[in-house]
């Protein structure tokens, strides 16, 4: 029998995903976090914080350049709207899930990439409507349709890293072995021009090779989620 | 809509502008700058990127300064017409 005593007023923190607490995760932005978002009263964005407090925090300070935060999520202008995280040590193995729509498609914009410009690159090459990664050389995938919802998981881990949409098979392939050091969304890592037209409910990035198991966790909690 | 300007200080002037009107409009604004100007592919030209709540009034005066002198006129009766 349990004393009164004994009890406590301590109440634990739970998490109710594995990618929480097990110090791979480094940096989860989710679009329904209002708490972690800062915007003005037209819902332009200055701030999207990591929802793990790591300090890793997507940030904004030029008015034009600020997304806004939409009903269905993180609309991107394609125009000039990015975020960027300052520089933090972030190597391979990198493996990003992200909610996403692209909007529209123009040839080099980038949905994310690392600090500096192609150091790990998510963005539209070839022809409408391909997607390809590239760290230093790259994997081609084109199965996700302009304005359509999808879950996109890239692995950056040199041979073999991978791109995948949705429970689709992954191409797997070579994305090279640049380092991202950090996380711009919207444009390349110079973020001055190929800024992407998209929208993003929730990504999570991460510095772990996740095991196919690990990784459909991730994919049905984010299905589940969002109803896809 | 986009404002486009000669010299980058006209543009960076115009920005200024532009921060310092959502600073007094906008509630919650949180920008340490309205924008950085960007140059045109020609690199002749300063662009600066309108708010889509930047006051109408303002945005017409932008329109009346790329036009002709000739039609600066008619214009100006025309604004005279649907603003008063």
């Amino acid at each position: 029998m349990i004393k009164q005593s004994e009890f406590s007023n301590i109440v634990s923190a739970t998490t109710k995903y594995f990618f929480e607490a097990d110090g791979e995760t480094v940096g989860w932005y989710d679009s329904t976090a209002l708490s972690t978002i800062t915007k003005d009263a037209s819902n332009f964005v200055s701030r999207w914080n990591d929802k793990l407090g790591s300090g890793h925090d997507l940030l904004q300070a030029s008015g034009t350049n600020q997304p806004e935060l939409r009903a269905d999520g993180m609309f991107f202008d394609g125009i000039d709207n990015f975020f960027k995280t300052a520089p933090f040590a972030y190597e391979q193995p990198e493996y990003v899930y992200l909610v996403m729509k692209q909007i529209t498609w123009s040839s080099l914009d980038a949905i994310f990439d690392g600090n500096t410009s192609t150091s790990g690159v998510l963005w539209q090459t070839g022809s409408s409507p391909n997607l390809s990664t590239f760290a230093g050389a790259g994997v081609n995938n084109n199965q996700l349709a302009l304005d359509t919802w999808g879950i996109v998981r890239v692995l950056f881990n040199g041979i073999p890293s991978l791109l995948q949409i949705n429970a689709n098979a992954p191409v797997t392939g070579n994305s090279g072995t640049s380092d991202m050091g950090g996380i711009t969304m919207g444009s390349r890592g110079q973020a001055d021009t190929r800024y992407a037209h998209m929208m993003v409910k929730e990504a999570i990035f991460r510095k772990a090779a996740d095991s196919e198991a690990n990784s459909n966790k991730i994919y049905n909690y984010l299905k589940s989620k969002y109803s896809l | 809509m986009r404002a486009i300007f000669k010299t980058e200080k006209a543009a960076v002037d115009f920005s200024d502008k532009i921060h310092n009107w959502l600073l007094k409009n906008r509630k919650g604004y949180n920008a340490e700058r309205w924008s950085i100007p960007s140059k045109s592919k020609n690199g002749n030209k300063w662009i600066v990127k309108l708010p889509e709540d930047y006051p109408i009034s303002e945005k017409l005066v932008i329109y009346e300064n790329l036009l002709s002198t000739r039609i600066k006129s008619l214009y100006k009766k025309l604004i005279q017409k649907f603003t008063h």
